[in-house]
């Protein structure tokens, strides 16, 4: 293992390891679950991504073969990340129905996609009035 | 260098789990603990990692070293009892 790779590795786990530090940093002092929810979304999945690679990096040097695992990680956790963070923030607006009052107005005939339901394929146009119905 | 760089990816990674455990346990919505699980998850795969490559690593440098010695050492006490090389000395000793 040449001494450029071994370099390259530890540059790769010196950011990984300060991006997870800061995502976690941001998810303790963000002031709202919002703001917060930016933080490990983000700068945490990048960290892991660091990692990953420096492991690939690492034992493509050590053995001289593409090792496939971090590959995978790498592409599951970058598909299911955003998920989830999504559907907190979903459910971060279903717990708190005083959010929906400050919303602008559409433009459209329908609501809001989270708290009305969309309009089905018979009603294009949607039924304006499902907005009062909820509260 | 590696070593180095695995000492300061641990430490972040763990300082960084210890800082979700806080929000886990302080988090004041529902919505929050979850958030903290959920990087708690994505921390501990990152912890993971770090720990082959530090077993690998350490493999090499300490595991692989330390065979070597031990060949070596076997070898050197273990020749003079070898088979072939005694029968030589006790025909060429004594004929």
């Amino acid at each position: 293992m040449t001494f450029v790779l071994e370099l390259l590795v530890s540059l790769l786990i010196v950011a990984g390891g300060a991006f997870l530090l800061i995502g976690s940093i941001g998810m303790v002092k963000l002031p709202d679950l919002l703001t917060r929810l930016h933080a490990p979304t983000k700068a945490t999945t990048l960290g892991v991504g660091g990692a990953l690679a420096a492991s690939m990096v690492f034992f493509a040097g050590l053995e001289g073969t593409l090792s496939i695992h971090e590959v995978l990680i790498t592409a599951f956790l970058f598909m299911t990340a955003p998920i989830s963070a999504h559907f907190i923030a979903k459910a971060h607006l279903h717990e708190h129905t005083e959010l929906r009052d400050g919303l602008p107005p559409t433009g459209r005939p329908y609501g809001w996609s989270t708290f009305d339901a969309a309009p089905g394929p018979g009603e294009p146009d949607g039924e304006d009035d499902r907005r009062g119905a909820h509260d | 260098v590696i070593e180095y760089a695995l000492q300061f990816g641990f430490a972040a990674a763990s300082l960084a789990l210890l800082l979700n455990l806080w929000r886990l346990l302080r988090g004041p919505a529902l919505m929050d603990r979850v958030l903290a699980v959920d990087t708690m998850v994505i921390n501990i795969i990152a912890l993971i990692i770090l720990f082959g490559i530090q077993q690998r690593s350490t493999d090499l440098l300490r595991g692989r070293a330390a065979v070597r010695d031990v060949r070596l050492h076997l070898h050197r006490r273990l020749l003079p009892l070898h088979p072939a090389r005694r029968r030589h000395r006790v025909s060429g000793g004594r004929p």
